[in-house]
């Protein structure tokens, strides 16, 4: 191995006539194939200017000497002269010296006993180093076809360097294969190893010649079987592989339906049995290009063989009669489903009208009523194809079964894959449950208008919703209701709902929260899914305590005040601390969550949360020394509280002059500004937050008001139910205003009561956010996303692209250097995108190294990656400088002034 | 003999698990790599291995020259799949090992632990052709997410897949990283699995498209800041196997002989007694006749 990379040194000598050795020069050796002579010859290549030093077809007699490890002598017999190399290096000269000794045994092939390894290698090294015979010269013609001249044949076969023009000679020659073929036939019959050996050597060339024409003919059925038991008799496997065997006896065409047409069915056969030569018999041998050629093939025949049943009159309507009777066989059943399935798979690699045509065809002879009732099939297998069929069609469009979702009467494949999402199995059905409910909820990519106005949607919240959260909270443990036996499908065999599930409908939560702004938004609020969520922490399975601390982070990470608010108020963040200090000082993925989601906190400069967290729980987390972040809250934490002074006072006495408002701001903590405390809790001098804010949590006097208020705001409006979390009672209450009316310069309406529970909301969001208009904002970020959309990495596009990138990617695996180019964000990776997107990076505000400057030369480096993949050099710097709005220590300091004057104006 | 064990015989015939055993397994895994942490604790003697790729009778190699594992201890730094053949009997191997000797072998992720690169460079096909469904690929790459990202031998060796990254100074600032999650495009996380060490000054552009190059420089200012004399890691082929960087401060391992089945390299492996004494064991590509027949092999049953 070594030596193919390193040039043999040697000095080249010949006797003169009076018996001294002249130097001839200096140059690399190497053994060659001469085409010239048709024989494997040494080469010596001077090393300064390139000219030949020495060509010397080695023969096949006794002439060669070694001396002195390092010497190669012989008498040449057609120069009469006598010949020395001598090699500076030992380990050279021995490999020189093995390759001529196996020339030589090669040459004397067939006759006597050669090691056929030898010979392979003696040709690979040929095969490597070609082209100092001066090249150019053309095989005019091939030796005719014999036992006798294989090694020839071979050998031209392997060391051409021009395969056209071997490919030519091959296809002029229309007796070549077949007599290729009685020749291996005898050699079979006979059991002439050395032949079969020859004759593998052979056909493995013929194939990697890469020629069009010779494939149509090797892969007819005439031909492959052959070309494939050839295949059969690698020298360099001792156990001799039976694919013929398996492609004859062990394979199993299963015709489902009928296929109409001969041509058809022969294409099928074909199409599978050069996919088996391509991944079973030559996985190692074949060189890109080729394997590029051969699925090409593949993906023609699929083609074909697609068109040509859709184009038929009746096949495609005899298929679905089939698969919807009702007097079917089991087996005939499952044959017809595998059938449906790979049909539908095929659609993978077909161009978009094709595609197109299959999925109208399918739906219109009703692939969903199919896939309803295999749905409801007691076979596991049934269901998973179902599901499967769906995921297919929705890596194309998935409108077409929304539309059918929505139309079916009852709803029943609807209801079907929620609840089989929800119905613990043995193998994958939920998870591919989950897949098909993420790309239908996925209105963004696929639907014109905005998400929260998608009827799918509707249904999906109004219709389904409740039910995935009623098995979030798992059955009450008291009084079973008829409700709960409805439950008990959903539960393992400890009563419980499985940790696979609740790890799902975690991971759907927070898709939703994702990508369905307002409508999981209310729904959140309304139904507590955030507290229910948060049971989770009480989970044995630490993933699912994960899992809910990421529910949270993801609704944290959608940057809006009216979750900090929601989470603030109804003390979101106890169960989570709470798990965070029983862990204690274990560092495991719970610990590291937690901290990635104070320090976004941070990095978000969140004040809303900081000032809850700090008043709330630094008491429980200062003595935390192992990571600083605690700390660097609390300087937030006191540098808004020092600013609030500020500011406070700064109002005062603006707002004086205003009168009656003014006289209540004295003596706020920043927590009061934040949330504007109910006038009736707030004591002038009280400056101890946490005090205060016990009592208002405790206080749920307002939570008829709240109630109401969500009921005018949400039409679905169902009444919030109080959940118990941590074994006290939480008001399940939000202050929701009826937006449409907000102003930002209205102040707030002042009750008889002195509650000023909805204002708890208008001046934080007045204060905070700096939209005049919240409705208006979310309205933009709708827009925003729509607007986005190309860059998202929609199904679609992936299936397009995907067939053309594959290629590219196996075509470019160059492995010299492992410079695997990573697909960037604007290459499609459907499967991955909820991930992908909820990793939006955060960089650190203070850091020095993590801010503009490199984001500057990401972009560029990005750019710069033209080494393999030119497709993978889009950037997803937009998405990041989007997300990253880091704000230094108060930045935003002046907006509140500006707007907390407003309110106490 | 337990089914964990009758499911480790069978991987190391290189028989695949069936698809609901594979899905149980994985359960199994997450429970126990979800108490990792991200710069996970390593205890000497160790050996240390680099990538392998799905190259399943290499690997075997690797045991032979290594010693089995519970007799050895391992430490795996990532690129379990993708290129070989084999990725899925590979990575099933060694998350069974992990499941059933959790203290004698760790695993940490390399950047083809990842969906969308496995889509690219085989593992998804893999999956897809040897069961029929993309269920299992779906169960590895939900396991990918939970693997921790570098490893910390006696407080004294920094191990991890690709390198270090300018938003990492200090070995607690990659304890922030809430590491279950695709990994990402840029960002710390990202940076780990991706960097690369080459003889520049300061930090540069990565020619891969994510992730940078690091120069001599910042692996000095690394090691003196966090203490530790030596960061080794794996992702780039290096020909003989390992590759000293930068005056003995970085290695790189690489586990994955004649890579892609015909780069013609040589692999090596780390062997690191309990007093950090350094051995590479560099080995060769399993022969022909030890691999047996490519198990690419096609469902025998065929409707189109």
């Amino acid at each position: 191995m070594e030596f193919q990379r390193y040039l043999q040194r040697a000095k080249v000598y010949r006797l003169n006539d009076e018996g001294r050795w002249d130097d001839k020069g200096t140059g690399h050796v190497s053994v060659e194939y001469l085409e010239r002579s048709e024989a494997a010859g040494l080469v010596v290549i001077d090393e300064d200017d390139n000219t030949t030093l020495l060509v010397h077809r080695i023969s096949a007699e006794d002439i060669y000497r070694r001396a002195e490890e390092r010497i190669i002598a012989w008498r040449d017999p057609e120069v009469a002269t006598n010949l020395a190399l001598s090699f500076e290096e030992t380990m050279c000269c021995a490999f020189i010296w093995d390759q001529i000794c196996e020339v030589r045994r090669s040459l004397h092939f067939p006759s006597g006993d050669v090691d056929p390894r030898s010979t392979s290698v003696v040709l690979e090294h040929l095969g490597t180093s070609q082209g100092h015979d001066g090249g150019g010269h053309e095989v005019m013609e091939l030796p005719p076809l014999e036992l006798s001249s294989l090694p020839q044949i071979s050998k031209i076969l392997v060391d051409s360097l021009d395969r056209e023009q071997i490919a030519s000679l091959i296809v002029k020659d229309s007796t070549f294969l077949s007599k290729l073929v009685d020749l291996f036939t005898m050699c079979e019959d006979v059991e002439n190893l050395d032949g079969l050996h020859m004759l593998f050597k052979i056909a493995k060339a013929i194939v990697s010649l890469n020629d069009g024409e010779i494939f149509d003919v090797i892969f007819s059925d005439k031909y492959i079987m052959h070309i494939v038991g050839m295949l059969e008799y690698d020298p360099d496997v001792s156990t001799h592989q039976n694919h013929r065997t398996f492609l004859k006896e062990q394979v199993v065409f299963k015709e489902a339906v009928p296929i109409p047409d001969l041509n058809l069915l022969a294409k099928i056969h074909q199409t599978y049995r050069i996919g088996y030569l391509k991944d079973v018999v030559l996985p190692n041998v074949l060189d890109n290009p080729t394997v590029t050629s051969i699925n090409s093939m593949i993906l023609n025949n699929n083609v074909t063989v697609v068109s040509g049943l859709l184009d038929h009159p009746t096949f495609v309507n005899n298929l679905f009669t089939e698969l919807k009777s009702s007097i079917l066989s089991e087996e005939a059943k499952k044959d017809l489903v595998h059938f449906l399935q790979e049909f539908c798979s095929l659609s993978k690699s077909l161009q978009l009208p094709l595609r197109n045509g299959l999925f109208s065809t399918f739906v219109r002879e009703g692939l969903f009523e199919v896939v309803t009732n295999l749905l409801q099939s007691t076979d596991e297998n049934l269901r998973q194809s179902g599901t499967d069929i769906l995921l297919l069609v929705l890596s194309f469009d998935a409108s077409q079964l929304r539309k059918f979702l929505m139309q079916q009467s009852g709803y029943t494949l609807f209801g079907h894959l929620v609840t089989g999402m929800l119905t613990p199995s043995q193998g994958g059905l939920q998870a591919q449950l989950l897949e098909v409910l993420r790309m239908l909820l996925d209105c963004e990519a696929t639907e014109r208008t905005p998400p929260e106005k998608s009827p799918f949607l509707e249904v999906f919240y109004t219709r389904y919703m409740d039910q995935i959260i009623e098995v979030l909270t798992g059955p009450s443990t008291k009084k079973r209701s008829d409700q709960d036996r409805k439950m008990d499908a959903f539960l393992d065999k400890r009563g419980l709902v499985s940790a696979e599930i609740l790890g799902n409908i975690c991971e759907l939560l927070c898709f939703c929260v994702q990508h369905h702004s307002y409508r999981i938004k209310y729904y959140v609020m309304k139904n507590q899914v955030m507290e229910k969520v948060l049971q989770l922490t009480t989970r044995r399975e630490k993933h699912l305590v994960v899992a809910a601390v990421r529910f949270l982070r993801t609704c944290i990470g959608r940057k809006d005040e009216f979750y900090y608010r929601y989470i603030v108020k109804n003390d979101l963040f106890g169960p989570v601390i709470q798990a965070f200090l029983v862990n204690g000082n274990r560092y495991n993925l719970l610990n590291s969550a937690v901290l990635e989601l104070f320090k976004f906190i941070y990095d978000e400069n969140a004040k809303a949360l900081i000032i809850y967290l700090i008043e709330k729980y630094y008491q429980n987390l200062e003595n935390i020394q192992y990571v600083d972040i605690f700390k660097k809250l609390k300087t937030r934490y006191d540098q808004a509280i020092e600013y609030y002074d500020q500011a406070s006072e700064g109002v005062i006495t603006r707002a004086q002059d205003s009168g009656a408002v003014g006289s209540r701001e004295r003596g706020l903590t920043p927590w009061d500004k934040l949330f504007d405390y109910p006038e009736s809790r707030r004591r002038k001098d009280d400056r101890a937050p946490e005090k205060e804010e016990e009592e208002y949590f405790n206080e749920d006097s307002d939570d008829e008001e709240d109630t109401a208020s969500i009921q005018r705001t949400i039409s679905a409006g169902k009444p919030a139910q109080a959940v118990i979390v941590n074994g006290g009672p939480l008001s399940g209450t939000f202050g929701l205003v009826d937006y449409e009316d907000e102003d930002e310069d209205m102040p707030p309406p002042v009750r008889s009561n002195g509650n000023e529970d909805v204002n708890f909301s208008a001046v934080a969001s007045a204060t905070i956010s700096k939209d005049s208009v919240w409705l208006d904002r979310e309205e933009e970020k709708i827009f925003q996303n729509v607007k986005r959309k190309p860059q998202l990495n929609t199904e679609i596009r992936e299936k397009e692209t995907d067939i053309s990138k594959r290629q590219k990617t196996s075509s470019e695996s160059s492995c010299g250097s492992e410079h695997e180019v990573r697909p960037s964000a604007g290459e499609p990776a459907s499967l991955g995108k909820a991930e992908l997107e909820s990793s939006v990076p955060v960089l650190p505000a203070e850091d020095g190294l993590g801010s503009g400057s490199k984001d500057n030369s990401k972009e560029s480096s990005t750019s710069i990656c033209t080494k393999s993949t030119s497709e993978s050099s889009t950037s997803s710097v937009d998405t990041v400088n989007k997300g990253v709005e880091v704000l230094g220590p108060l930045t935003n300091g002046p907006n509140l002034v500006k707007a907390h004057g407003a309110v106490g104006s | 003999m337990s089914d964990l064990d009758r499911q480790i015989e069978q991987l190391r015939r290189c028989e695949p698990l069936k698809e609901s055993e594979v899905k149980a397994l994985c359960l199994k895994a997450m429970e126990i790599l979800v108490e990792e942490s991200n710069v996970q604790r390593v205890d000497a003697p160790v050996t240390i291995c680099g990538d392998i790729h799905g190259q399943f009778y290499d690997m075997k190699e690797l045991f032979k020259v290594g010693g089995e594992c519970p007799q050895t201890n391992y430490l795996f730094l990532g690129d379990f799949v993708d290129r070989g053949y084999y990725s899925v009997e590979t990575f099933l191997l060694l998350l069974a090992l992990k499941v059933r000797y959790p203290d004698r072998i760790t695993l940490i992720r390399g950047n083809h632990e990842s969906r969308q690169i496995t889509q690219v460079y085989g593992f998804y096909d893999e999956c897809l052709r040897k069961y029929g469904s993309v269920n299992v690929w779906r169960y590895c790459t939900d396991i990918f997410d939970y693997l921790s990202l570098s490893a910390l031998i006696e407080n004294r060796i920094f191990n991890v897949h690709g390198g270090l990254s300018p938003n990492i100074n200090t070995l607690d600032e990659i304890r922030t990283i809430d590491r279950k999650q695709e990994v990402p495009h840029e960002g710390a996380m990202c940076d780990l699995l991706w960097s690369d060490p080459e003889a520049i000054d300061g930090w540069g552009l990565s020619p891969r498209g994510a992730g940078y190059l690091f120069g001599g420089s910042i692996v000095t200012q690394f090691n003196h800041t966090n203490k530790i004399e030596l960061i080794c890691r794996a992702h780039q082929l290096v020909m003989e196997g390992y590759k000293w960087m930068f005056n003995n401060q970085i290695v790189t391992v690489w586990s994955a002989p004649n890579y892609c089945y015909r780069c013609g390299n040589v692999a090596a492996i780390l062997e690191l007694d309990e007093h950090l004494t350094k051995r590479f064991r560099v080995f060769e590509a399993a022969p022909q006749e030890a691999r047996g027949f490519p198990s690419k092999k096609p469902a025998p049953d065929y409707f189109l």
